[in-house]
């Protein structure tokens, strides 16, 4: 390159990738050393401790972070189980003109605000809300049922309706780099649909199951809306536990948890790019 | 795809329409509430119920013209600065040598949950003396945006073959003049894209927000805080209306894009 040239390029390239580093990465870097400092009343300062991670144990932390752990799996699991066929059925069976409109549909919800999609939900599942009504006009019960909304599953369905399109969609990338002669080859060969699936399709398309599986599990365990507005009364979860340590001022603490879940994530992360390869999803861009 | 049998075609169109159902209908049975004059929580009865009541409220609630006009600077900022840095990433894409890297590097945040992107940030902000204002809301929206513009402006990047910038250096077009008349031009629907996913993205994040606005709040918080205080029906109003804002935007982008890959069809 020209020297002019190269200039340019930095021109374009620095704002961009400079900006990532500095707003998306280096806080992130911060918070994790800043885990094992030690509180002063409004602050820290620079002295080694990992108190913040005794007191993680202690004070039962844990307990609630694995709550948070747990649901977040349970609705990654599910997402995956309803959002394959979908995929599968989106890209492979259906024609391209019905494909486009159903990619589009799915993609709206993205769109849309998240706290109004979560907000939705308890008229749904509320003592007067559309189930109910249903159910007491059919006269399957004669009262409403009570533990629809504010619990665990009402949680639960909120998560699974606000991320189910983040695993559908890296799942149809992946499909789609799965070739139909690799399919009917499989079939030639006198593979069931079912052999197929489990031999064939299923491991060729691991970057799109991984990268989905990421997405919704990440998106799950930092998700405050759904816990708030569709939990129950004390219904605490990580996110909260971090908000009202952060208020508290207890910084060190906020910061240790905030690192344990990076590191979940950074771990999930790594195992995605060795071994499922997510960035063959990304190579269309290359 | 003809060896699929209809009884697999059915029960995967019922399954695909039964997770859309699960997706819209609520909110679009809040979208039909909202038209409800009494304070139930019904459907109207009857057609001639439908009414505007309670989106007339909301001409009286005091924070809410302020929030509103928050949430959309702090949207149109975002989709601005998006769309530029999502430009020059195209443009920087096209020269490098380790693009995996780059690109890895510009999706990262998609992959750190909304309330730490949100904590450290603001932590930091706090380090370097930023009080938290407007500017800082941006400037979290725009790194939660940036990644999916990014991948819009790259896709529409990748459709730029390096042969027309050079047929145009060739015949003597500054390098400036091949980025107005060819580059821009050929990737001006990933750009848009960017700005649309910045706009949208933002008018609807709440939990970044949260965590970086100062006194000023927007829509989104404002909305938040009347859903968990258990306001009156208005708030059905605020949520359908901002629900109808969105859905407009974004057919409107879809009549754009249908529109421009029949003009561009003819070019290709």
């Amino acid at each position: 390159m020209k020297p002019k040239d190269r200039i340019l390029f930095l021109i374009q390239l620095l704002p961009p990738a400079l900006f990532v580093i500095i707003l998306g990465v280096l806080p992130l870097v911060l918070i994790a050393i800043w885990s094992f400092w030690e509180p002063t009343t409004y602050w820290i300062r620079p002295q080694l401790t990992i108190a913040a991670y005794e007191k993680f144990i202690t004070l039962e932390r844990h307990v609630t972070f694995l709550k948070t752990l747990r649901v977040s799996v349970t609705v990654t699991f599910l997402a995956l189980i309803i959002g394959y066929p979908i995929a599968y059925f989106i890209r492979k069976i259906v024609s391209e003109r019905y494909r486009n409109v159903l990619l589009f549909v799915f993609i709206i919800p993205f769109f849309l605000s998240y706290i109004v999609r979560v907000f939705s939900l308890r008229l749904i599942l509320g003592r007067y809300g559309a189930i109910n009504n249903f159910l007491t006009w059919t006269g399957f019960v004669s009262e409403p049922i009570e533990g629809l909304l504010f619990c665990e599953v009402a949680v639960h369905i909120g998560l699974l309706s606000s991320y189910l399109p983040f695993m559908i969609f890296p799942i149809v990338l992946s499909i789609e780099r799965v070739g139909e002669s690799t399919i009917e080859a499989s079939r030639d060969l006198g593979a069931t649909f079912l052999h197929t699936l489990i031999r064939v399709i299923i491991p060729l398309t691991k970057p799109g199951i991984f990268a989905g599986c990421i997405f919704v599990f990440v998106s799950s365990l930092g998700s405050t809306v759904e816990w708030d507005l569709l939990g129950g009364v004390g219904e605490f979860a990580t996110p909260q536990m971090l908000e009202s340590l952060m208020t508290a001022l207890k910084f060190p603490s906020a910061f240790a948890i905030s690192t344990l879940i990076l590191a979940l994530t950074m771990g999930a992360l790594v195992l995605g790019f060795k071994f499922a390869r997510i960035g063959e999803l990304f190579e269309t861009l290359e | 795809m003809g060896r699929v049998s209809i009884l697999k075609r059915v029960s995967l169109w019922s399954f695909t329409i039964l997770a859309l159902m699960f997706i819209f209908l609520p909110s679009t049975y809040l979208l039909v509430i909202s038209f409800e004059p009494s304070e139930l929580e019904r459907i109207p009865r009857s057609f001639s119920d439908f009414s505007l009541k309670w989106y007339v409220q909301l001409f009286h609630q005091e924070r809410l013209p302020g929030a509103i006009r928050q949430s959309v600077a702090v949207g149109l900022l975002t989709a601005g600065i998006t769309s530029f840095l999502s430009l020059l990433s195209g443009m920087a894409y096209r020269r490098l040598r380790k693009k995996s890297y780059f690109l890895g590097l510009v999706i990262f945040p998609i992959f750190v949950p909304g309330i730490i992107g949100a904590l450290s940030l603001s932590v930091f902000f706090k380090l370097v003396h930023i009080p938290s204002s407007m500017y800082t809301v941006v400037l979290g929206h725009v790194l939660y945006a940036l990644p999916y513009a990014a991948i819009v402006t790259l896709v529409s990047f990748s459709g730029l073959k390096e042969g027309f910038i050079e047929a145009a250096r060739d015949l003597g077009a500054s390098g400036f003049r091949a980025f107005r008349d060819i580059i821009l031009p050929l990737t001006r629907g990933g750009i848009i894209g960017a700005a649309l996913f910045g706009f949208l993205l933002s008018l609807n994040e709440f939990i970044r927000a949260y965590f970086l606005s100062g006194y000023q709040e927007t829509l989104s918080i404002y909305m938040f805080g009347q859903m968990k205080g258990g306001a009156d029906p208005s708030i059905y109003a605020l949520a359908g209306l901002i629900l109808s804002v969105s859905i407009f935007l974004v057919l409107l982008a879809l009549i754009y894009y249908s529109f421009i890959r029949h003009s561009s069809r003819s070019f290709a």
